[in-house]
């Protein structure tokens, strides 16, 4: 399983302004439900906000990983954020996290939603990896970068 | 550059787990070390350590903030962290472990303890229950048998003086620990099967054993009897909701008590107490050349899984015999049950260049684990060269097993290691007992010695 391939650039969010990281996964979700991944929004939130209560979902080095399994979704997906500024998201190392991957998961898809969550935790420990989604220009440069990445790590 | 093998696990088992894992790679690749790192996530173990990997490596990281079970570690320097500490840096950990994974004395100790827990966890079924109810009567076995060895320190017919203080010595071992050890031993058995309710039922026909005679045997089959029936009335029985409180302080222990105490009186109590019988009076006269044999196989049963199932069964058989007056297999046991670590310490001592550093100072730990009869302390040694260690060590523990049953010693402490040979009368023929124990383990450390290819 790819990271790439369960995002699209139209999921990733550059340059967001956002206040908590609550509107980011708002907006997150929309994006999802735009590309039919998310079938009820509201529902969906209300699923990460659950997860989230359980343990705090921000891994640290400036970066979150909500995610949910959640009837309100159709299929597995990824969505991505860069905020303009860093939101407290209370992580377990105080960094205030300026990118989010969201996770979504149909209820039964304990694989592809364990191997995302695993890969990405994977991913992130790289500083060079967060030093180029933080540089990345485009969502298309995002998605180079991730490839190239996960190229590398395989 | 050193070889690392490494296992991250955090409760949810998911993002920690995989960055911890990610940053020691990441660390290691940096510094220049070859790593393998396992992740005990939710989804399983993945890249799952093998024992060629852990033999070859130069040190264990552990980073987790679960409990990681370390047995397949025995003997190799292990550094414990949290993957915390690991995400925020894999390098300065790593480095951390090179400096600080050894293996020390008070270390090897703590982790065959730790060892010695998971093992008594890890135990299921039948194997489970029968444990449950010895590790219960061990402590009231040992109060009470030395209880009735310092009686015998006033004399051995004191006791009989009425009033005296041999007497009550007397009283509190034979009269009131022993006789509570068949009942206590059937007791835990049903618990462990059938939870609280089992109790009940396990003490009673526990108590019936002891007056049929049945002995231990009869205490065990009671207990199993007892957890089981219990467990079935417990499923079969519905009550109407409003009577639910009246089943477990009336309905369970009435109705398993009585259907244990039947069995054990009309069906159970007459044929096991004929075996029993048969069984202490055979031991009792044995010859000694029997005895011996009874003894080279007992002390071979201790060895050869060093605390797993087949050395409890010879531990737990002597056990159930003090109970009914024969204290030779109990001696032989716990000294068969101490020379393996005692060998193997004298070993890494005479032979040095046949050990490393570690092992040397592993070999410390093994000999303070046998003088305190945890033949677990001989497990790492097995662990990482079965196949000259373990023949090794069953010939010493027979040889001690069978020495001790020839020179007629007695034990009548089902524990304690060196520690209860000063307690006047604890041990009989405590002369030659100790001359069985330095066999066994002479026989040990000269085969180990023998055997091990130098080191270079």
């Amino acid at each position: 399983m790819n990271i790439k391939d369960l995002l699209s650039e139209g999921r990733i969010l550059l340059d967001l302004t956002a206040d908590a990281k609550e509107d980011v996964w708002k907006a997150l979700t929309n994006k999802m439900y735009e590309d039919g991944i998310v079938e009820d929004v509201e529902a969906y939130l209300k699923d990460v906000a659950e997860r989230e209560k359980q343990g705090t979902t921000g891994v640290g080095f400036g970066v979150a990983i909500p995610h949910a399994k959640s009837e309100a979704v159709k299929s597995a997906g990824l969505a991505m954020a860069r905020t303009a500024q860093g939101i407290d998201v209370a992580s377990l190392d105080g960094t205030k996290a300026d990118i989010f991957f969201l996770i979504a998961a149909p209820k039964d898809a304990d694989k592809v939603y364990l191997q995302a969550l695993s890969k990405l935790a994977r991913l992130l420990m790289h500083e060079n990896f967060r030093e180029s989604l933080r540089n990345a220009k485009s969502p298309r440069d995002v998605l180079d970068v991730i490839e190239k990445q996960e190229e590398q790590m395989s | 550059m050193a070889k690392i093998v490494a296992v991250t696990a955090c409760p949810t088992g998911i993002a920690h787990t995989y960055m911890a894992a990610e940053s020691l790679k990441v660390g290691a690749q940096k510094l220049g070390h070859e790593i393998k790192v396992e992740t005990m996530g939710s989804a399983g173990s993945e890249n799952k350590l093998t024992d060629e990997d852990i033999a070859q490596a130069d040190i264990v990281i552990i980073a987790a903030d679960t409990n990681v079970n370390t047995e397949r570690f025995a003997g190799k320097p292990i550094y414990m962290t949290s993957t915390g500490i690991a995400i925020k840096d894999g390098v300065a950990v790593i480095n951390e472990a090179l400096k600080k994974a050894t293996v020390t004395m008070e270390k090897e100790v703590a982790k065959i303890e730790e060892m010695k827990a998971q093992r008594s966890a890890q135990r299921s079924g039948v194997y489970k229950h029968l444990m449950t109810g010895v590790s219960h009567i061990i402590p009231i076995v040992v109060a009470g048998g030395l209880c009735i060895a310092l009686s015998f320190a006033f004399g051995i017919h004191a006791a009989e003086e009425e009033g005296s203080l041999a007497a009550a010595l007397m009283s509190i071992g034979g009269g009131a620990a022993f006789a509570l050890m068949v009942p206590v031993l059937a007791g835990y058995i049903a618990y462990s099967i059938a939870d609280r309710p089992g109790l009940t039922p396990g003490f009673i026909g526990g108590m019936l054993a002891n007056q049929i005679g049945a002995g231990f045997l009869g205490g065990i089959l009671a207990g199993f009897i007892a957890g089981y029936i219990t467990l079935g009335l417990k499923k079969s029985i519905k009550l109407p909701k409003s009577l639910e409180g009246l089943m477990p302080v009336l309905v369970l222990p009435l109705l398993s008590s009585l259907a244990t105490g039947l069995l054990m009186i009309y069906v159970i109590g007459t044929p096991v107490k004929g075996i029993m019988d048969w069984l202490t009076v055979s031991l009792n006269n044995m010859s000694t050349a029997n005895a011996a044999i009874l003894g080279l196989i007992l002390g071979a049963m201790m060895a050869v899984d060093m605390g797993g199932p087949v050395n409890k069964a010879a531990y737990a058989f002597a056990v159930g015999l003090l109970g009914s007056n024969t204290f030779e297999p109990m001696a032989a046991v716990m000294a068969a049950g101490m020379t393996p670590p005692l060998g193997i310490a004298l070993a890494t001592f005479i032979a040095k260049n046949k050990f490393t550093k570690e092992e040397r100072e592993a070999g410390k730990a093994a000999a303070v684990l046998g003088v305190s009869f945890i033949t677990e302390g001989a497990i790492p040694f097995a662990a990482a060269d079965p196949l000259r260690v373990i023949p090794s060590i069953i010939a010493g523990s027979a040889v001690t097993g069978a020495l001790s049953m020839f020179f007629r010693c007695t034990l009548r402490a089902p524990h304690g290691g060196i520690f209860v040979l000063p307690i006047p009368n604890a041990v009989g023929n405590l002369g030659f007992y100790i001359i069985a124990i330095i066999a066994g383990t002479l026989v040990t450390a000269a085969l180990v010695s023998a055997l091990k290819p130098r080191k270079q």
